[in-house]
């Protein structure tokens, strides 16, 4: 199907190509013995700005694209590296990943508080559950393959956030991540290079979210620790609290939660804000659900736009919501999931409202199947969204492999988004809502050099990333399909 | 260094006044076949540890005409272990639930110097440990430094107010208090810290009196870090803060190990036993290659008492130099909960607590043939007591 998407655009391309060459190219870099130059040749190069290269080269020099080219020149003492069959693609970025968790989070179990034990008997459980390790030698940094995974995120039954509040905006998303876990290498073998991880749906008003790279040394991974505030609607912040799901109830825990319907979840939000405003004016809170103290600074820097806001929401109702709930406090936002958006979209055209599109599903499995409000997914979503003229990421949230973002990609393509917007919106447009345009997402020159070459068109159902780079860095070389 | 040699030469000066004012002789001489330098490494010649009241007043030399000796032939004299990481005679237990952020609990109030397993470990050699409060709080509470025995026989404090405890555990999170989460529990220390530094707080005020040197990095903690994540998320901390912070962490040195010199104080690895994987038993030697203090702890008494010997052996056997493994259980943890100018070598003005072992201590052969804590001796092996040793 990308062939096909790709024979629409071929006579544009060809004029171009008879028009510009070369394609791209930055003003010669003056001659410098200090700086590391490498050049990569590939079959095709998608640069994300204009069309792709035919037999294209990608010159880098110290971690940042300089120039994007059919014939480029190779400066002496350049290293070269050849992939003439492969198809080279920035890098592609997730704007919405949900980290998986390695083992369910041990300390956080939705039941009563566990009856106090010796340290030592824990300690002894601890190490009981990690058995013998690598036996290399050197102490650089690695993938560890043991560690717990209280630090690593989410799985859909998992609750993760911080729950000792609805409104949870001062807390990070970057304190609950584990640059070490497996997971990151799993994106890694997707050809994803740089992630925004969210706050998980538990909270009305919850974490800020964190953009890392997948790979590279550890203190260049972090590329933002703290992005946009997440708001839940709908019905997963009721719902997620496990004792609300008992008719008996439970021991009071934070798990007995409070909102568990749409009017309370409405009700948090506008409170938060109001509160928000109340005590920057002075006036004392008073009443149910008042915000933490340290949530109002970040709240009234939601309301100024200096903290960017997502809001997840799934039905066309909730996506209402969050339209009338914008209009009211003059918020700015980026859809997330958007499940029903095809039902919502002159209303969202009209309030120039990005989204985050995904994953595409023909059934809802898991958390999204429990909430119940995720049963009228449609697969030409992408299609109708990119039409509407709306801006569209796409992003795999929890899912990874076979399953994973450039597979949302290819199923996007599959019904009817053209295999450029395809691309684009796992690339380009994710680079864009994150603020990150002038450092990923593209091949423009000054770009940070992120990126993958495949062993065929990206989006092509057998195609597999055989080269990544990170930073100009390799971080994954020769074909993974078998590992 | 110039801060210890000063308090070395006050403790000397100290224990002169103090022999001055005492006329008696109170002297003895404990001497054996070789003696654990203060590098950890075996010394065999001059192994003779003079002592006088509770303190050593010298090591190596002649034994003076008319001093009491003890002498143990082909033994090895090595200081009285140190484990920094135990629950040993606990009464009840050291995880107060009631919030998260608690500096002015004392593990002290919890101590029972009646408690029989202290016996045990002193039967292995530990004559310190510290009375940790578990991991259930972010910030647990002080440590209590206490001794398996004292001049008087019996168990005694030889520090109320330790280290502070706090723990990234997952075990500080809980359901029915903040914080349930690691973005939780991250987040509410970072404000307590700052929150800590920016006040003075009034004398009356004992919590802040605790918290506020330690979020200045005036007073030193101790941190559970479970995972290789939590030792980078701690390194933050102590990058931001300026903390003094040791680090309880065992299965991460191979990925970590390269981060931490000069950032933390040590890193306390155990306990080890025979069931550890090579990820745990290598991380000393890992983290000594990079210029880090280890501390090994031996988990007593969840562990049998012979565990920081064995730990210790354990690291030896995996690379870990022998002389840093013998400090491993005595003057590493001895400094990481901040008593190491009192106990942890055999050096003049230290304490006088000395173990008498029948050969090396990381030999696991070596049995216990005595133990003398402040001068006297507290324990002494049956076997060796019917060879006819001064009574």
């Amino acid at each position: 199907m990308i062939r096909r998407g790709a024979r629409g655009v071929l006579p544009a391309c060809a004029c171009a190509f008879l028009i510009a060459q070369p394609a791209v190219s930055a003003p010669a870099a003056p001659p410098d013995d200090q700086s590391e130059v490498l050049v990569i040749r590939a079959a095709r190069v998608y640069t994300m700005t204009g069309d792709p290269i035919d037999q294209g080269m990608v010159r880098i020099r110290d971690g940042k694209i300089e120039a994007v080219g059919k014939d480029l020149a190779v400066p002496a003492g350049a290293k070269v590296i050849e992939r003439r069959t492969g198809i080279l693609t920035p890098g592609l970025i997730d704007a919405c990943c949900v980290l998986n968790a390695e083992i369910p989070q041990m300390g956080v179990q939705p039941t009563y508080p566990r009856p106090p034990r010796s340290l030592w008997l824990k300690l002894g459980e601890y190490a009981a559950r990690h058995p013998s390790g690598e036996e290399e030698d050197d102490c650089d940094v690695k993938a560890s393959e043991l560690d717990p995974a209280f630090a690593s995120g989410l799985s859909p039954f998992v609750i993760w956030s911080e729950e000792s509040s609805e409104v949870t905006p001062h807390r990070l998303v970057i304190d609950s991540v584990n640059l070490l876990s497996n997971d990151f290498a799993r994106l890694l073998r997707g050809g994803v290079t740089t992630v925004y991880l969210s706050a998980d749906s538990a909270n009305v008003i919850g974490a800020r979210g964190t953009i890392v790279k997948t790979a590279g040394a550890l203190d260049q991974r972090v590329v933002r620790r703290a992005d946009a505030v997440k708001v839940a609607l709908g019905a997963d912040p009721g719902r997620r609290g496990h004792a609300n799901m008992l008719p008996s109830g439970g021991a009071p825990t934070f798990y007995n939660r409070r909102p568990t319907t749409r009017m309370g979840v409405e009700w948090v939000f506008r409170k938060a804000l109001y509160d928000a405003r109340r005590s920057a004016a002075g006036g004392a809170l008073h009443g149910a659900d008042r915000p933490p103290e340290a949530a109002l600074p970040v709240l009234l820097q939601m309301l100024a736009g200096e903290v960017p806001v997502r809001v997840q929401a799934r039905m066309q109702h909730d996506i209402f919501t969050a339209l009338r709930l914008a209009r009211e406090f003059g918020l700015k936002f980026t859809l997330e999931e958007a499940t029903e958006a095809y039902r919502a979209l002159p209303q969202l055209k009209a309030a120039g409202v990005p989204v985050i599109f995904g994953p595409l599903y023909m059934d809802p499995a898991g958390w999204r199947q429990i909430a119940g409000e995720a049963d009228r997914p449609r697969l030409n979503s992408p299609r109708q969204l990119a039409e509407a003229g709306l801006e569209l990421a796409l992003t795999a949230q929890e899912l990874r492999d076979e399953e994973g973002l450039v597979r949302q990609g290819m199923l996007a393509a599959r019904y009817g988004l053209s295999a450029d917007a395809a691309l684009r919106a796992i690339t380009a447009t994710p680079a864009k809502l994150l603020g990150l345009a002038d450092q990923a997402g593209t091949l423009k020159p000054g770009t940070a050099a992120d990126l993958v070459v495949w062993s065929d068109e990206p989006l092509a159902a057998t195609s597999r990333p055989i080269l990544v780079l990170i930073g100009g860095r390799t971080v994954l070389d020769g074909d993974q399909a078998n590992r | 260094m110039k801060r210890s040699a000063l308090l070395a030469l006050g403790f000397v000066l100290a224990a002169s006044l103090h022999t001055a004012a005492q006329p008696a002789p109170t002297g003895k001489v404990i001497k054996a076949a070789a003696y654990v330098g203060p590098d950890g490494k075996l010394v065999s010649e001059g192994a003779v540890v003079a002592i006088e009241g509770e303190r050593i007043a010298r090591v190596g030399g002649d034994v003076p005409a008319g001093t009491p000796v003890d002498e143990y032939a082909g033994a090895v004299l090595s200081p009285g272990l140190v484990d920094c990481l135990t629950t040993l005679g606990v009464l009840g237990d050291l995880a107060e639930r009631q919030t998260a952020l608690q500096p002015d609990v004392r593990a002290a109030d919890a101590f029972n110097r009646f408690a029989r397993e202290l016996r045990a470990a002193l039967a292995a050699g530990v004559t310190t440990f510290a009375l940790v409060p578990s991991d259930d709080a972010l910030v647990g509470g002080s440590i209590a430094i206490c001794q398996t025995g004292g001049p008087e026989g019996k168990p005694r404090m030889l520090e109320r107010n330790g280290p502070l405890k706090l723990s990234l555990s997952q075990d500080a999170f809980k359901t029915d208090r903040e914080p349930t989460s690691r973005s939780g529990a991250l987040g509410l220390l970072r404000e307590a810290l700052q929150a800590g530094r920016s006040v003075n707080p009034p004398a009356s005020d004992a919590g802040a009196a605790s918290w506020t040197p330690f979020a200045r990095g005036q007073r030193p903690g101790v941190m559970t870090a479970p995972s290789a994540a939590d030792v980078l998320a701690a390194l933050d901390l102590v990058d931001e803060f300026k903390l003094r912070l040791a680090l309880i962490h065992t299965e991460g040195a191979l990925d970590i190990a390269g981060r931490l010199r000069e950032r933390v104080a040590a890193i306390v690895v155990g306990p080890l036993d025979m069931t550890s994987g090579l990820r745990a038993t290598r991380g000393p030697r890992l983290l000594a290659q990079q210029q880090v203090p280890v501390a090994i702890a031996g988990g007593l008494p969840g562990y049998p008492a012979d565990t920081l010997r064995i730990g210790a052996a354990l690291a030896a056997r995996a690379g870990l130099d022998p002389g840093l493994a013998r400090q491993a259980i005595a003057a590493v943890p001895a400094d990481v909960l901040g008593v190491g100018e009192r106990v942890g070598a055999l050096a003049p003005g230290r304490q006088a607590d000395v173990v008498v072992f029948s050969g090396d201590p990381l030999d696991l052969r070596s049995r216990v043939l005595a133990v003398y804590i402040g001068g006297q001796r507290v324990y002494l092996d049956g076997a060796t007591a019917a060879t006819g040793v001064r009574p």
